[in-house]
């Protein structure tokens, strides 16, 4: 850091600086891409690799007397399944709105936290869900259907 | 040599004697505060005092110039702070075992049960207080220069208030801390929204992000109450000390409180109780030895119609920390924090509720998620926090309701704010909205086309009418925070008292119908 | 400042009473003060833990995860019998 000596200084001013201070300028920088690159490596770590919640894919027995159109919910799943005459279909039972659990009812099914009604095949008839409810993934096996909550399958598909 | 032992242990025993006094003494660097002179340097000595200017005005002193909000918000800070800490002693981060160690807090704990109440209280009372302070601050116009980065700070601190409490509110792990906090966490996915829409959610996930990084998982779960934890105790209230730091020191390097300009010719000090200290004013101040060049707020003004910090203005906070105390207490004495069930991933609440400042959000939510979690408050964020950049009038600042238009474009901009929102919101309730018409309606329609972002276009239209008539910005501003603040109330009532099973409106909660 | 003064006076005695309220009530009016003071067998009062389960005709009193296991009892309140 030179300055002529000829320059008059103020007394506010006494050593101003250098326009072009590559040394401090390079420095400078590194130390905040350092830090940047650190942040970015700290930032990192709250999002999980892998997601501890259990296993979605499971398998269901379902009851022999199903009637037609009645729900059937396994323990401690959010999943409705149903049979018919054309096979067994699972819908998913969480709200496309804010995640809330749907409840089967007469008519389909129904949101409790902001009203959203979804028909049979769960397309939304009410309320502010912004898309129907998913059809799930159901494939035999297991101690008879096994189910997928991660896989989704066009409205309509039966097993 | 005899007698030189005789007088050392004499030294010693007269020495050991005035410890106490001489520790009293070695205390206060200027000598003990009994003059206005004595007291000042000890003002400025003291570590704790020190963020307090040594002279107060007088105008800063009445009442009606802040009615102590500001300090109400710091003591319920630290309300929280003390009454947190003493939870901590028994609470653990666990599901179920979270639900047991409040049971244990509210039913075994000696004084469990009263700490936590404190704690909710004041916490719910931070909050009021905090939106009160910031618009007293807006009222008065206190943001404009040299204030404008102060308001950012307090705008800041404004989201961390918010987040402190919200993170606080999944810790009973109760049914009611379940689905408020999953309703919070969906409300973070919302973007998903406008990404489904565009077709590109599965390139760019804004919306599942947010949410994963919040709740560590899929859904609220351990990951998610180890989080909102170490958010609650830890991260945030850091957060909100170093702003505090930052907001305090502001306050006093701005020259304290914002005055009218006239601010002399309004408050005269009474001459018998107050002797003016300073017989000139001073042309300029001197800093870190003259080297550095700039001007302190005093340069140019006589330090007259002020009066000593020390014991003025300690009274006037002593009193109102002592205040809010109170208030916290009574509040805590006559109502129990609630604890309901444990958490049931599988059985939604019903009505499921989010915290009460959130109710407002959320009756816009039951229409548009995007836009009543994500949009609509984005905007009136960056809006509150771009105040003091886009209006730089001086008019009125340091009055209430300062500015053209004053008190009465106020008025009428509560009449309105009430009125439309009140109106919106009728017709939502009583006729539906567009799906109940036209079932097949896209979903970016409902979007953009919702109760929420109707009352925010009639809002924006009011202002501009005002800042048009008045020709000013400050008046279009005095609007729109008037109206904002109108539709925050009438939307958070009817979420808190007219939302029922379904979210259905009800006239009085006992009409709710049984699910 | 004498306004200022009252207030924090005021408050400050406010506050004051409502700890002495809060204390009384805390020591002597919660509720399982006086279920505590039935709960006696011949041998005087049973003693009080945490999550407890008393069994006054098996002169029992234990934590909830070690009661069914010691006497082969369920308890189903705070007197499960």
């Amino acid at each position: 850091m030179t300055t002529k000596p000829t320059e008059k200084r103020s007394r506010f001013e006494p050593e101003p600086m250098p326009r072009r201070d590559f040394l401090g300028l390079a420095a400078l920088a590194s130390m905040a891409a350092a830090f940047f690159v650190s942040m970015f490596g700290m930032l990192k770590l709250p999002k999980a690799a892998v997601s501890a919640s259990p296993a979605k894919k499971f398998s269901v027995a379902l009851p022999d007397a199903l009637p037609v159109g009645e729900a059937f919910v396994p323990p401690g799943r959010s999943v409705a399944v149903f049979r018919d005459g054309e096979g067994v279909f699972a819908i998913s039972t969480v709200c496309t709105h804010l995640g809330c659990i749907v409840k089967p009812n007469a008519n389909g099914f129904e949101c409790p936290c902001h009203g959203s009604g979804f028909s049979k095949d769960g397309s939304v008839t009410k309320g502010p869900a912004p898309k129907p409810l998913p059809w799930l993934k159901v494939s035999k096996g297991g101690s008879g259907f096994v189910i997928d909550e991660e896989a989704t399958v066009k409205t309509g598909t039966k097993v | 040599m005899g007698e030189a032992n005789r007088s050392a242990l004499n030294e010693f025993w007269v020495n050991l004697k005035s410890v106490p006094s001489q520790i009293y003494r070695a205390m206060f660097r200027g000598g003990a505060p009994v003059s206005d002179r004595t007291r000042s340097s000890f003002v400025f000595g003291n570590v704790f005092l020190h963020l307090h200017s040594v002279r107060t005005h007088l105008w800063s002193l009445r009442w009606s110039a802040t009615m102590g909000l500001g300090i109400i918000t710091t003591a319920a800070f630290l309300i929280t702070l003390v009454t947190g800490v003493l939870l901590m002693f028994y609470y653990k981060p666990y599901p179920d075992v979270a639900y047991q160690s409040i049971k244990d807090i509210h039913f075994i704990v000696p004084t469990g049960r009263f700490m936590r109440n404190i704690h909710r209280w004041a916490a719910n009372v931070m909050v009021v207080a905090v939106l009160l302070h910031m618009a007293r601050a807006f009222y008065t116009a206190s943001y404009r220069k040299p204030r404008e980065f102060n308001w950012f700070i307090g705008w800041g601190l404004l989201v961390t208030t918010l987040a402190l409490s919200f993170t606080g509110y999944l810790l009973p792990w109760d049914q009611l801390a379940y689905w408020a906090i999953t309703i919070g966490a969906n409300i973070a996915q919302s973007p998903r929204e406008i990404t489904d829409a565009m077709g590109i959610t599965q390139f760019f996930d804004i919306g599942a992000l947010q949410r994963e990084v919040l709740l560590g998982s899929d859904k609220v779960g351990e990951e998610s109450l180890i989080r909102f934890y170490l958010l609650h105790v830890m991260i945030l209230p850091i957060v909100m000390a170093m702003l505090m730091a930052v907001h305090f020191w502001r306050i006093r390097k701005d020259g304290g409180l914002a005055k009218p300009v006239d601010v002399d010719a309004r408050v005269k000090a009474d001459a018998q109780e107050h002797y003016p200290v300073f017989t000139e004013e001073p042309k300029k101040t001197y800093q870190l030895a003259a080297v550095v060049k700039g001007r302190t707020p005093a340069v140019g003004s006589g330090p007259e119609n002020t009066v000593p910090s020390m014991p003025h203005l300690f009274y006037a906070e002593l009193g109102v920390l002592m205040f809010t105390t109170l208030i916290c207490l009574v509040l805590a004495f006559v109502s129990d924090a609630p604890l309901k069930e444990l958490a049931n991933p599988l059985v939604p609440e019903n009505p499921a509720k989010a915290p009460w400042y959130f109710l407002g959000l959320q009756e816009i939510v039951s229409f548009s998620a995007f836009m009543g979690g994500i949009g609509i408050p984005m905007l009136c964020w960056i809006g509150l926090g771009l105040i003091p950049f886009l209006d730089k009038e001086t008019e009125g600042t340091g009055e209430w309701f300062g500015g053209p238009g004053g008190a009465k474009l106020v008025g009428w901009s509560m009449i309105y704010g009430f009125a439309t929102s009140i109106a919106v919101e009728a017709f939502a309730i009583r006729f539906g909205w567009l799906r109940e018409w036209f079932p097949d309606i896209p979903q970016l329609v409902i979007t953009l086309v919702n109760p929420g972002t109707v009352i925010t276009v009639l809002y924006a239209g009011f202002s501009i009418w005002a800042l048009k008539r008045f020709n000013s910005t400050r008046a279009g501003a005095l609007a729109l925070f008037t109206c904002f603040l109108c539709g925050f109330i009438v939307l958070t009532v009817i979420g808190t008292y007219f939302r029922g099973p379904n979210w259905e409106f009800f006239w009085s909660p006992s009409d709710w119908s049984a699910h | 400042m004498k306004k200022n003064k009252y207030l924090l006076l005021i408050s400050s005695l406010g506050v004051l009473a409502l700890l002495v309220a809060a204390a009384i009530s805390e020591n002597f009016l919660k509720e399982w003060h006086a279920i505590q003071g039935q709960a006696r067998t011949q041998e005087g009062p049973i003693d009080v833990k945490l999550r407890q389960i008393v069994n006054p005709d098996l002169r029992e009193s234990g934590p909830l995860r070690d009661l069914p296991r010691r006497n082969g009892t369920r308890g189903t309140g705070p007197f499960g019998s």
